[in-house]
């Protein structure tokens, strides 16, 4: 070997040994033959040749329309007025269609109601239209029949129990459609023995009784939160499920606005014994338990009443007993309360949630006495929005079970999984000879009854509605019906042997009842294409009619209140109805199910709240299966330690635990409907004198949030109403040594900011859910929820301050703050999230690679990544999609744009107009549904713009400051109050 | 089998297949169709409509100045002349039937990009953009089929050069490159 081989570097023997080398191709040569090696070699060519003839496109097919209507260019959105069917409050909408199929609902802001604002409900509801599991075709005894057959059989059933002198019942939900009511008026004098009863699993009916006894009226007044200065209720969690939170919301949000704007506070207490969504957002919670309100209540009246100088006609409330069950550590508070009460007279609001009717008659008196009718209690502006008489039921189910019942017609409810257990409804129906359901979904009524008949979903119909005396809302269908459905209106219409559709109906209802009204429109057609364009017509009274206030009523209400005793020391059962699903009608909504409760932050189930002090009085863990027994029932369901709930009460959400729901929501949590039980002349919800029983068994709670506390970080800051003028002290400035990779980028043209004001926030989480139908998010399901891999883009971050029994709860909205020197740009070695010129954060979903890196930089954890190709093989349901926004695949990182779509569509129409953008002109989708407007978002770099204005708030903060991410989110504190 | 015989009939396999299956209409290069040209249901020709009768491109695609897509005439557009010209067509015969028998008419996409990239055709038209920037001489084609690559260098090259001195657009108006103008 020369010295060159010597210094050659070699990788294999066949290099410095020739001989080997040869030695070895001989070998090789010796075999002419093909061995397994070349064999492949050949194959692995011919495949690679072969299949690059094959690279090509898949062929793309384009479908146009044979006739295309004038108005329509596809690719465009067409918008109509219509109205949410989410629940009765009857919220006005827009419904975005787009080539032919509704994509997003969004709330109407000339709809004097909701006024823009429109919730997670009513948001998500839209998806049931595209419901692969809804009933798409009549059907008898489980099997499909036509229309025809099921109208001549249920005529000839009907005329026949019309000789058997045999009652037709009307089972509905809530009907605040005018026009329904009046086919039904016409239905029932077809059929003379015929009955109509509204049915709601949670009723007013206790209010409505008791303005029927002390104003001779019985009703549901309006309430106006707009001209409060002081709120008290009684667990009415009137921002989050009762009556019409959206509208309620709008008006307690713009007025605590307006009072800040006078450095006033808007004072909230909130008297309730399990941590309500309403009860978060009180200035001050107090806390009792539910059999303690008659108490308070009575408190509150006697030392109003002194004070007005009532007490001579009320000789009881002077020395009565009842008031023994007020807490002594309460006493002072309630008085400096009725002193502020008594000094905001027609300022002032008291609500209690009780379903008895005495407990109401004495809320009706504490309003009387404090001049509230007319001011914030409107009576000529009645509400509508919960119809429901339970004794009626009751009555009904007696009737049932004595055969005097011949037909029952189920509307809009779904008795067999809401009726108390023990009022055997299963059984009732047995007796019915004739039973129809016009369910849209398969539930557990459906399954009993003989003929389904079902309605359209309320997207796909003509329908109207008067959620307040006066004021008429209206339905428009915004895509074909998607099965062989039918109105509900046009069944009852065909069963009265009439063939009119019931939009024909509805027309000339509103031609003949409604127009003569009103006198701006001279004719009915121009009236009515002015309501179809506004989609509502505002003809309330504003004139209050005199009314005469029963005292009498109120004595002896007070009397039979001071008889009951509260029976404090034992354990007591409250049940309420579900922030997302309400009381079951949504457990089949993916949407809902995943929507976290606005406190707990628990989504997928429902559980027992406990109040700390009894979980470590019974060692209860939190996620232990607790067994709960009373009167021989018994429950096994989870616990949740939720800080501020009472000690003695246990609560939980109904809605839940569905045998007969769907694909998503059957089986989903536990049912407490058999727990709730018909007590005098009403549903109870509450159940005293519970057994506790813990359990050796734990559930995972699949939890939005798991971090609870602050830490004392500077995250969500607070000021109070002194010091909000003072300059800021709370941000503390930096000195930047450390380097930055960028020196300040510039935004010439615009620069995309956000403000949210905490102080308007109350945490309901619309918002959530707007973005998700916005942006086509996948939901998840309970399993990878509980691994943290949910994929909101928006979440509201729930904190807790002081103390353990009864802490403050504050909300902050927590979505891609867009930062301007993103820590999570620096990370990604792809360049697949950059800054844009306009101060957006860009998110490139065909550049990503997924290392999660910039998920794992980003310090306010709003990234999320794309673990699985989520399904999306229900066609069906896939129609809801937006066809603006890319649906990511697997592998891919994705977080909040700001809508970038919405952004984009708005300058190229500014761009095609050659105007400057407007302000406001730009909505995100969480700040066109945030019904409390929090939200705010715009282009900073115009000075006349309200997020300019909105960034030199004195409020303003932004969180992490101190890592100089520069974020473009502005928050704004939340203004603490200190009153009572 | 011998080596050799193997080797040489492996590659003569390879190329009678590729002989045999390559078309080049759907290949050229992996993700770039540039003259892709398919089969049509209907034998249109633009050269016809557009070049011999001079027919504006916008009076078919009527979508292009107000929506994303330029859209494919609807059936009633065909019919607003075809009602009395070359009405015995066997071509035209099949516009007919469709509007009869009320199915619609499946077209296959000749320029087409992919689902992430949002293009608008309205701004692009209402910036004076002409078709045959992106479309080629399609007044030229019997069968049309693409004509340019329309990947995204080929987008981006035309928004660095034209600069909103050349659109003549008003002041502050910019031709942007950012990401998300396309993607989102």
């Amino acid at each position: 070997m020369d010295k060159k081989q010597e210094n050659r570097y070699w990788t294999k023997l066949e290099e410095v040994e020739p001989e080997v080398n040869d030695a070895l191709q001989n070998s090789e040569k010796s075999t002419t033959r093909m061995n397994r090696r070349t064999f492949l070699e050949l194959l692995t060519l011919s495949f690679a040749a072969t299949s690059c003839t094959k690279f090509r496109k898949p062929v793309q097919k384009i479908v146009p329309l044979l006739n295309k209507p004038e108005y329509h260019a596809p690719g465009t959105s067409l918008w109509y007025a219509s109205t949410c069917g989410g629940c009765p409050a009857a919220c006005g909408t827009l419904v975005k269609v787009r080539d032919g199929r509704p994509i997003k609902l969004e709330g109407n802001p000339d709809h004097p109601l909701n006024q823009g604002g429109l919730c997670a409900i009513g948001q998500a509801s839209l998806l049931g239209v595209y419901d692969s599991q809804r009933l798409k075709q009549p059907m008898k005894k489980g099997q499909p029949v036509d229309w025809q057959t099921i109208d001549a059989e249920i005529t000839t059933q009907f005329q026949k129990l019309v000789r058997a002198k045999k009652k037709i019942v009307l089972l509905t939900g809530t009907i605040h459609s005018p026009s329904t009511r009046a086919i039904i008026d016409e239905f029932l004098r077809t059929y003379p023995l015929a009955e109509h009863l509204s049915y709601e699993p949670v009723s007013l009916t206790a209010i409505r009784r008791a303005h029927e006894k002390t104003h001779g009226k019985a009703l549901i007044p309006a309430y106006r939160f707009d001209r409060t200065r002081v709120i008290v209720s009684f667990d009415a969690d009137f921002l989050g499920t009762w009556l019409s939170p959206v509208e309620f919301t709008r008006q307690y949000a713009s007025q605590r606005a307006r009072l800040l704007e006078e450095r006033k506070p808007l004072l909230h207490v909130q008297l309730e014994a399990r941590v309500s969504l309403t009860g978060s957002n009180a200035d001050k919670r107090m806390i009792i338990s539910p059999d303690q309100q008659k108490a308070y209540l009575l408190w509150l009246s006697k030392w109003l009443a002194q004070k007005a100088g009532q007490t001579t006609w009320l000789g009881t409330l002077a020395n009565q007993q009842g008031l023994e069950g007020v807490q002594s550590e309460h006493l002072r508070e309630l008085e400096k309360l009725a002193d502020i009460l008594w000094t905001n007279r027609g300022k002032s609001l008291v609500l209690s949630s009780a379903s008895d009717e005495n407990s109401q008659v004495v809320v009706n008196f504490i309003n009387q006495l404090l001049g509230n009718y007319h001011r914030t209690i409107l009576l000529s502006h009645a509400s509508q929005q919960n119809q429901s008489d339970d004794l009626a039921i009751k009555n009904l189910l007696d009737e049932m079970k004595g055969g005097q019942v011949g037909a029952l017609l189920i509307y809009d409810c779904n008795p067999v999984f809401t009726l108390p257990e023990e009022l055997n409804f299963m059984e009732a129906l047995k007796g019915v000879e004739v039973t129809v359901d016009f369910n849209q979904f398969d539930d557990e009524t459906t399954e009993l009854v003989q003929y389904l008949c079902p309605d359209h979903h309320y997207i796909e119909t003509w329908n109207d509605a008067e959620p307040q005396v006066g004021f008429y809302s209206l339905f428009q269908p915004t895509i074909r019906p998607l099965g062989n459905t039918r109105a509900f209106q046009e069944s009852l219409l065909r069963w009265m042997g009439r063939n009119d559709t019931y939009y024909q109906y509805l027309k000339k209802y509103w031609q003949k009842n409604i127009f003569p009204k009103q006198s701006r429109f001279l004719t009915s057609l121009k009236f009515w294409e002015k309501a179809l364009l506004d989609g509502f017509v505002d003809l309330r009274q504003n004139r209050e009619t005199a009314y005469v206030f029963s005292q009498k009523a109120v004595k002896s209400a007070i009397e039979k209140l001071a008889e009951i005793k509260s029976n404090s020391g034992a354990f007591s059962l409250e049940i309420h109805p579900s922030h997302a699903v309400r009381d079951g009608a949504y457990t089949n909504n993916p949407y809902l199910l995943e929507f976290p409760d606005p406190v707990s932050k628990v989504c997928w189930t429902n559980y027992v709240s406990v109040a700390p002090r009894t979980a470590q009085q019974l060692n209860i863990k939190d996620g232990q299966y607790l067994q709960i027994t009373w009167q021989g029932k018994t429950l096994e369901v989870p616990a949740r330690i939720q800080p501020g709930q009472q000690a003695g009460t246990f609560s939980i959400a109904m809605g839940f635990g569905r045998k007969r729901a769907g694909t998503f929501g059957t089986g989903v949590g536990v049912n407490v409907f058999p727990f709730t039980t018909f007590k005098d002349d009403h549903f109870e919800f509450i159940c005293q004198e519970i057994q506790v029983q813990p359990l050796n068994r734990f559930k995972k709670f699949a939890l939005i949030q798991t971090e609870d506390l602050l830490h004392n970080r500077p995250i969500l800051l607070e000021t109070t109403l002194a010091e909000i003028d003072k300059a800021d002290h709370t941000v503390q400035e930096h000195n930047y040594d450390a380097m930055v990779i960028w020196h300040g980028h510039k935004f010439e043209k615009h620069k995309w900011e956000m403000a949210i004001d905490l102080n308007k926030c109350i945490g309901c989480g619309a918002c959530i859910v707007a973005c998700e139908v916005e942006n086509n998010i996948p939901v998840v399901g309970e399993e990878e929820v509980h691994r943290r891999r949910e994929m909101h883009w928006m979440r509201i971050d729930r904190y807790y301050k002081g103390e353990l029994e009864n802490p403050r709860i504050l909300y902050q909205p927590m979505l891609c703050q867009q930062c301007d020197n993103a820590s999570c740009e620096s990370v990604c070695p792809v360049l697949a999230t950059i800054q844009s010129s306009e101060g957006l954060n860009m998110q490139i979903y065909n550049r990503c690679v997924g290392t999660r890196f910039c998920a794992n930089n980003c310090p306010y954890k709003v990234r999320r990544f794309n673990w699985f190709d989520y399904p999306h093989n229900d066609l069906s349901a896939n129609l809801i999609l937006n066809p603006d926004v890319t649906v990511r695949s697997r592998g891919v990182m994705e977080k909040c744009t700001f809508c970038v779509q919405r952004i984009e569509a708005v300058k190229i129409k500014a761009k095609k107009e050659r105007r400057p953008i407007r302000d406001q002109e730009i909505q995100t989708a969480c700040q066109q549904s945030c019904p409390a407007d929090a939200i705010v978002f715009g282009d900073a770099n115009d000075p006349d713009s309200q997020i300019a204005k909105l960034k030199e708030n004195s409020r303003k903060f932004k969180v992490l400051e101190e890592l100089y991410v520069k974020p473009s989110v502005t928050y704004l504190k939340k203004v603490e109050t200190h009153d009572v | 089998m011998d080596i050799k015989t193997g080797w040489f009939l492996s590659i003569v396999v390879t190329i009678l297949v590729i002989l045999i299956y390559y078309n080049p209409d759907n290949y050229k290069f992996i993700n770039n169709q540039q003259g892709y040209k398919p089969d049509q249901p209907i034998a249109f020709s633009h050269r016809v409509h557009a070049k011999d009768n001079a027919i504006p491109c916008l009076y078919c695609h009527f979508a292009a100045e107000e929506s994303r897509h330029a859209g494919i005439p609807s059936a009633n557009v065909c019919m607003n002349c075809h009602r009395e010209i070359k009405k015995d067509s066997p071509e035209i015969q099949k516009i007919v039937k469709a509007i009869k028998t009320n199915t619609p008419i499946v077209w296959t996409k000749v320029n087409s990009i992919p689902d992430f990239v949002y293009f608008n055709h309205s701004i692009h038209i209402n910036r004076n953009i002409k078709c045959e920037k992106c479309h080629g001489d399609v007044a030229s084609m019997d069968k049309v089929y693409r004509a340019n690559k329309l990947g995204m260098g080929w987008c981006i090259s035309c928004h660095r050069e034209y600069t909103h001195k050349v659109l003549k657009l008003e002041p502050g108006s910019q031709v942007l490159v950012d990401c998300s103008v396309c993607h989102y």
